[in-house]
């Protein structure tokens, strides 16, 4: 009972937060948006009360939310945007009655189904370590284990605080608010209802998605915060190009610099894929580069995302163990990316265009001497990147019908696209690259291309839940998304 | 009448063979295994076979751990053969179920330090199966653990 109270307070409060910043959202969609935020602002006073040793018990916990609570009261309401009413009400309740069913489909799974998964019992034991032993580097997890970030864990630890029996119950709310975002950011888009219904329903009955819905580990968290993230950039981005409001731009900024952040404080290999939007940020800004471009976004944009993975870096740093190597390299990342914004900050850096392309290109080959000279080890480089070839090729097949989406691009034209839907694209193109890269450069699972074929296509049970499937979901709902904004198909769905 | 056109037709399509494939896959078989096992509760569930889609790879793990956690106190040490059962034990659901009483496994490095260096007040428990290599409840007074072929027996009170 206790852990309504203490959520309600929080959601509340994140929730005027989002009445107060965040003009452009709809009012469900600052709901799902609250929600997401109550999350992250709860594992950041679970850290922080770990870290300085206080077991977070029930009380303390309601305490600091209502702490909160009071002081998001003295925020003002800002109006929100409307949706116009009428039109495609048969789309509408289509839409509400199956994303709907199936999500009160995967609260009775998470309800009903104990954690049994194997990564997500590791997940289970930190949360009860968080909570019970307020450590960090508790005895009984593996190293690389420890070293994972502690999102999940910190939540588990808080539902086992207030006594809760079902630690599942995160991720249905998760894919929920996943589809709330995605079907208002699409009606923001296109304007048009059908559209926004007829593509959420494309995400929300993607059956990998659903599952994972049910799932306990950290891919569908990290979908849900990475992909919105870029929506959010996305329109950020439009923000800068079309000259908006300064306060839009950098509410925009702060909100998909926050989620993206947060992906990589599930997954710390998130801070690599984030490295995609902040190119192409570095990029526009630069192209974009005139008397009156203000940077207060831009800095608003780094000093989100940077937050939640370098508490996490700094807090390895003051544990007593050997760090995993692949961590290290990702929080040297990590420093690069400070290096960057401090330099943007304080030193008032003007990065040109040709600079970007450069320093783009340069990156390229410092991976491929990187690779040949770190990534030696049982499997040959070539070898590995033909496996990470074709893992990026084939991962596909697991999202079924949805990646067909992709024939609507023979019969767009591209070139005719605007520069906003072409970063949109590049985005994309560039996410598939990262991906690659990433796993060119770590060991492979299985030493063979033939295993994985065998893997994918005999026996899939084995590559469904690998960690790359997994991960390309934080790549489909952008895809859905950059499908829905193309202009045949906006054509074909408005004008029939 | 409603007019469409084949991109409307495609997403449509999309949209039903995703259902079909989320129905025949997750949902049907997961409403069954549900209304088969409605009223067990969590530990059960732990030792079922699982839905289709995940299956449990731990169930026989998890029938030992539980019966442990059912005659052991949450303050208890338990010392656990080695991590390499007949059916692939797994120490994350030893440790999962038994938490927040302490666990050691044959063959680590540091068992033999847990098991001398014990305080007095701390009820330590063994847990063996024939053929183990530890022979821990060697000689003394075991309590079979179901039908799991496994044993506990007390080291030391």
């Amino acid at each position: 009972m206790m852990i309504w109270v203490d959520f309600a307070l929080l959601w509340y409060a994140s929730f005027r937060v989002c009445l107060n910043g965040c003009e452009w959202a709809f009012k469900w969609e600052k709901l799902a948006l609250a929600f997401l935020l109550t999350l992250s602002f709860k594992s950041l006073f679970l850290f922080f009360l770990i870290r300085f040793g206080i077991q977070p018990e029930v009380d303390i916990q309601i305490g600091l939310s209502i702490l909160v609570f009071m002081f998001t009261l003295f925020l003002t309401a800002r109006p929100s945007i409307e949706e116009e009413s009428g039109g495609e009400r048969g789309f509408v309740w289509l839409t509400l009655f199956g994303v709907g069913g199936l999500f009160i489909f995967s609260m009775l799974n998470a309800w009903f189904f104990p954690i049994t998964e194997s990564d997500a019992i590791w997940y289970h034991i930190r949360g009860m370590s968080f909570f019970n032993e307020i450590r960090f580097d508790s005895d009984w997890v593996p190293l690389q284990l420890k070293q994972y970030p502690p999102f999940i864990p910190l939540l588990f630890a808080y539902l086992i605080a207030f006594e809760v029996g079902f630690l599942k119950i995160i991720f249905p709310l998760l894919y929920l608010c996943l589809n709330i975002i995605f079907y208002s950011r699409v009606l923001s888009l296109t304007k048009t209802k059908k559209m926004a219904c007829l593509f959420t329903m494309v995400l929300a009955t993607t059956p990998y998605f659903w599952w994972h819905g049910v799932l306990p580990f950290l891919d569908m968290t990290t979908a849900v915060f990475y992909s919105t993230g870029i929506l959010y950039w996305y329109f950020w981005i439009k923000t800068k190009i079309e000259s908006s409001s300064l306060n839009e731009k950098s509410s925009y900024a702060l909100v998909s610099g926050l989620l993206l952040g947060l992906a990589a404080w599930t997954r710390i290999e998130f801070i690599l894929y984030d490295l995609v939007p902040i190119i192409l940020t570095i990029y526009i800004f630069s192209r974009y580069q005139d008397k009156t471009t203000n940077l207060k976004s831009l800095r608003v944009f780094f000093f989100s995302l940077l937050l939640f993975p370098s508490i996490w870096f700094l807090n390895l740093l003051t544990l007593e163990m050997n760090l995993w190597s692949q961590i290290e390299m990702v929080g040297g990342v990590c420093i690069f990316l400070w290096v960057l914004v401090l330099g943007l900050e304080f030193r008032q850096w003007r990065i040109s265009e040709s600079s970007v392309f450069l320093a783009f290109a340069i990156s390229v080959i410092g991976y491929f001497v990187l690779l040949l000279i770190v990534g030696i080890g049982p499997v040959p480089v070539w070898k590995k990147i033909v496996i990470s070839l074709y893992r990026t090729s084939a991962v596909h097949i697991f999202y079924l019908f949805t990646s067909s989406l992709a024939i609507f691009l023979f019969f767009e034209k591209l070139k005719e696209l605007s520069e906003l839907k072409k970063i949109l694209g590049c985005f994309l193109i560039l996410f598939l690259f990262t991906r690659l890269a990433i796993f060119a450069y770590a060991n492979p699972k299985w030493p063979t291309l033939g295993r994985f074929v065998y893997a994918t296509f005999i026996q899939p049970g084995n590559s469904v839940n690998l960690s790359d499937t997994r991960g390309m979901m934080s790549f489909y709902p952008v895809f859905i998304f950059f499908i829905s904004s193309l202009p045949f198909v906006r054509q074909r769905l408005i004008n029939d | 009448m409603i007019k469409r056109n084949w991109v409307e037709y495609t997403i449509l399509g999309i949209i039903v063979f995703n259902i079909f494939v989320l129905a025949y896959v997750f949902l049907i078989p997961r409403a069954q295994f549900m209304i088969d096992h409605w009223e067990w509760g969590p530990e059960a569930l732990m030792e079922t076979p699982g839905a289709m889609d995940t299956p449990n790879q731990y169930l026989k793990t998890y029938k030992v751990a539980n019966q442990v956690r059912k005659v052991t106190k949450e303050d208890s040490i338990i010392l656990m053969p080695t991590d390499n059962w007949e059916f692939g034990s797994n120490r994350s659901v030893v440790i999962q179920r038994l938490f927040p009483r302490k666990v050691y496994f044959f063959g680590d490095e540091d068992f033999y330090d847990h098991k001398n260096s014990v305080g007095s007040k701390t009820t330590v428990y063994a847990v063996a199966f024939s053929g183990d290599g530890a022979n821990l409840c060697f000689e003394r007074d075991i309590e079979s653990l179901d039908e799991t072929k496994f044993v506990l027996c007390k080291l030391k009170n």
